[in-house]
């Protein structure tokens, strides 16, 4: 009797050990915090990663950035200025209200006109007029033809128009920032529903059961943990506290590859690191002679100097021996198989000899002096690539200081300084092109500040030439696919083959690690989502 | 002679004859001090620290901070690999290609000199409000020990913190402002505890008859203080101050740690421990390894001379 019952007891015991393991739960340790759950409080990587399993889009990029129809079922233009979205019948938000054309219209407007956030959506937004034809089908229009919809409209996340009074005429009104982070309107129709957000510590979600869509539901609950210290990520893993995690640190990926209980994914990005060099200044504050005394003239303005700079960074030996191969030296603004790319632009080749003889073409015989800034948390090994160009210009002649500081103070002084103009002369910079092609970068960074247009606006080096605006204008209009191309391309030939106006540096390459038996698809756009990471077959 | 006639002894002398009276006194505490092992093994580390910093770029196989010749080409070198040049890092080189060799020998001069430049700026400051506080007392001591209650009443590490966030260098600031940055957060974080200190010992010996001696003799506040008072409080001045500069480089080097402070290009050891932080899961220990233990041997040296000197100056400890 006792006997039988013991053995009940073990069955029990053994039944309640198996349980956990088949419960289909996952841990995700991310190296970065989103600063909000609402989708339009900050237009940043983690958020928009974060909240893509809430809110979805009407359009998406799968892992590779290819464009596919997630909350509209299906689209296309039906004239030259107009497109049509078809949503989904039968998908609901969380609450259980259906998601209809009222929704995305709302959605709309509050990307739009939402001001009390850290970034705007505007970029996306502006000059598109959202029109409900019944309850399952919008039109966008713009006022000339513009091929970029769809992917503009990944950016944009829909919310419901009902939930928790959202739907005030005012969208600056009826919800606050706090109320998306304890998950009173963070309601959304995507795969996941929110569960809690402990800040500093996690982010809780779980399955939504109503969900329609094409996007995969591998997992019952998830768990994010925040664990920005690189070691202590890795460390996780290897204890099994955590079963993925991101931003791989490029020292710890040798190890890992040999660790047969772990799995990496990795993955080109579609994000360039490089330099914007004082374009626009005179006298550039960060430019000396080779005594640190300032100078007449700025000699970032001479394209030659440019070159010359560009010439003298070794590419291949950063990949090598900082990013210890975990890169692609860059020599344009996106790598091999993105659109609107050069096929002219190569990486520029290290040549110290045929820089110096540039450099005395342009009246700089004996080099300056230089600062490089750079910030030291933002993107992979960013502070030790700003040493290493900081060694290879010294050695090459030209006396460079390295200046690294924390992102939140770096890109506010890089962007606007005391003068509300750049503040630096000599900067290390990323751009991922959220649109997956060539408009995106050329817009931000080549085209000529102009903030009315919202061109520019991250062009910190002030490149301009009206040559370089009017192909890039010329693109965005033009509808057939192979003319946009050339049309980005030639900006492209342009703004970086002749002009010199930014020096691409390389590539980043991401690195994801699991434990044995899953599999991340990784992802171009950086994004670590739980609906790209499956069981293993 | 027991503890305290000798100690009384010492107070008279100071106060009338000095010259014969300094000799003995300090030979007691020598041959006091030398009793202990571990102390002295103290003693040699810290000569041993100063005379690697006094004499270090003389020694170093290599510039670390001149970026011209430092190149990223050798980093992640093991112990004992060569680098381009031919030269051998004999304790490996770090993420920036620098030899840890050299680069803990510079490191060393940067927290031995804002440990004891911030510690004898911080005395300074500190001992004189102290020995204000203590001999005028009333208002003036009220006012001063309240602003030294408020400083220790936040942790050292935060004030410092604030105030480097909070301090800015202009465009093209020199490199070594940055420095001067940490010695003057340092400062204000440690004078409190040398102005306390001071006030303590100094209430005590005010009340002392030799004081009451000079006053009636009406020598000035000034003679009084520095000729009189100020040497009879020099024991636990001696104390805290090796404490104190103990603290500073452990709180320099935990500034640096946090990414605030020195250059990238320039690391103090802090800094080179940080740097290296980011290796240890790779198996590359010995970029923060052997900082880490050269910072660890020196604050313990400081620490051991700082103990081992509050037994022998205080009376009251002896045997």
């Amino acid at each position: 009797m006792s006997f039988i019952r013991r053995l009940g007891v073990t069955a029990v015991a053994m039944a309640a050990l198996a349980g956990p393991a088949m419960a289909e739960d996952i841990t995700i340790g991310i190296r970065s915090e989103p600063s909000s759950m609402d989708p339009y409080f900050h237009n940043l990587g983690p958020n928009n990663g974060m909240i893509g399993h809430v809110f979805v889009r009407l359009v998406d990029f799968d892992s590779n950035q290819q464009l596919f129809p997630s909350m509209a079922e299906s689209y296309k233009a039906i004239n030259d200025t107009t497109w049509e979205f078809k949503l989904r019948q039968g998908a609901k938000f969380h609450d259980g209200s259906d998601v209809t054309a009222d929704d995305v219209v709302y959605s709309f407007e509050r990307a739009d006109g939402y001001t009390g956030g850290n970034s705007s959506f505007r970029i996306y937004t502006k000059g598109k007029t959202v029109t409900k034809v019944d309850d399952y089908t919008v039109h966008i229009s713009t006022e000339g033809p513009y091929p970029l919809m769809p992917n503009d409209l990944t950016a944009v996340m829909i919310m419901s128009s009902e939930a928790k009074g959202t739907g005030t005429a005012d969208v600056n009104k009826g919800v606050e920032a706090s109320d998306f982070n304890d998950g009173t309107a963070t309601i959304g129709s995507g795969p996941y529903k929110f569960v809690e957000w402990k800040k500093g510590d996690r982010i809780v979600m779980e399955k939504y059961d109503g969900y329609v869509g094409p996007l995969k539901q591998p997992w019952d609950k998830i768990t994010f943990k925040f664990i920005p210290s690189e070691p202590a990520r890795v460390a996780a893993l290897l204890a099994g506290d955590v079963d993925m995690i991101d931003n791989v640190p490029t020292s710890d990926i040798e190890t890992l590859k040999k660790n047969k209980n772990v799995a990496l994914s990795d993955g080109v990005s579609n994000r360039v690191i490089y330099l914007h060099m004082d374009q626009f200044r005179e006298k550039s504050p960060f430019v000396t002679d080779k005594d640190g005394n300032p100078l007449d003239k700025n000699p970032l303005l001479d394209p030659r100097v440019r070159k010359a700079l560009s010439m003298m960074i070794n590419r291949p030996a950063i990949v090598e021996r900082v990013m210890e191969g975990v890169a692609l030296p860059a020599g344009q603004l996106l790598p091999d198989g993105f659109f609107g790319r050069s096929p002219n632009l190569k990486p520029e080749k290290y040549d110290v000899a045929a820089a110096k003889k540039l450099l005395a073409e342009a009246g700089y015989p004996d080099g300056f002096g230089l600062t490089i800034h750079g910030p030291n948390d933002r993107y992979i090994n960013d502070a030790k690539i700003c040493e290493a160009i900081g060694q290879l210009l010294s050695a090459a002649g030209i006396p460079t200081k390295v200046v690294t500081m924390p992102k939140n103070v770096y890109f506010s002084r890089a962007s606007k300084g005391a003068d509300g103009e750049p503040e630096f002369s000599f900067v290390l910079v990323g751009w991922g092109s959220g649109t997956g092609e060539a408009s995106s970068p050329l817009k931000s960074l080549l085209a000529t500040h102009t903030p009315s247009k919202g061109w520019g606006a991250s062009n910190r080096g002030r490149h301009s030439d009206p040559k370089v605006d009017a192909l890039i204008g010329q693109a965005l209009t033009t509808v057939d696919d192979e003319k946009r191309g050339k049309l980005l391309a030639e900006a492209t030939d342009i703004a970086i083959g002749q002009n010199q106006g930014i020096i691409p540096l390389h590539y980043q390459v991401n690195t994801w690690a699991t434990r044995k038996g899953l599999k991340y698809f990784a992802r171009t756009d950086e994004r670590t989502t739980a609906y790209d990471l499956v069981p293993a077959n | 002679m027991t503890a305290i006639q000798e100690e009384a002894a010492v107070e008279t002398t100071v106060a009338t004859k000095k010259d014969a009276a300094v000799q003995s006194p300090f030979r007691r505490i020598l041959s006091d001090y030398m009793e202990s092992p571990v102390a002295v093994i103290g003693a040699i580390g810290v000569i041993l620290v100063i005379f690697v910093a006094v004499i270090g770029p003389f020694i170093a196989p290599t510039d670390p901070y001149d970026l011209a010749s430092v190149s990223f080409m050798d980093n992640l070198l093991a112990p004992g690999e060569a680098m381009a040049n031919g030269t051998v890092a004999w304790l490996g080189t770090d993420g920036a290609g620098r030899d840890l060799v050299s680069a803990m020998i510079y490191g060393l001069r940067i927290s031995l000199g804002v440990g004891v430049g911030s510690g004898v700026i911080a005395l300074l400051i500190g001992c004189t409000l102290g020995m204000i506080a203590a001999y005028f007392g009333g208002r003036t001591d009220m006012i001063i020990m309240r602003v030294v209650d408020m400083q220790l009443s936040f942790p050292a590490i935060l004030v410092a913190l604030i105030l480097l966030a909070v301090v800015k260098g202009g465009p093209n600031e020199p490199g070594y402002f940055a420095v001067f940055k940490i010695i003057a957060a340092l400062v204000v974080v440690q004078w409190a505890y040398y102005a306390r200190t001071i006030r303590g010992s100094a209430l005590v010996e005010r009340r002392k008859e030799y004081v009451e001696a000079a006053n009636c003799l009406a020598l000035s506040n000034t003679r009084v203080v520095f000729r009189h008072l100020l040497p009879n409080c020099i024991a636990p001045i001696i104390v805290v101050g090796t404490m104190q500069t103990a603290h500073a480089i452990s709180l320099e080097a935990t500034l640096s740690f946090l990414g605030l402070g020195l250059p990238q290009t320039e690391p103090s050891l802090g800094k080179l421990i940080s740097n290296g932080f980011d290796y240890v899961m790779s198996g590359k220990y010995w970029i923060t390894v052997f900082p880490g233990l050269a910072l660890l041997m020196m604050i313990m040296s400081i620490n051991l001379v700082g103990d081992r000197l509050r037994d022998v100056l205080n009376p009251r400890l002896q045997k």
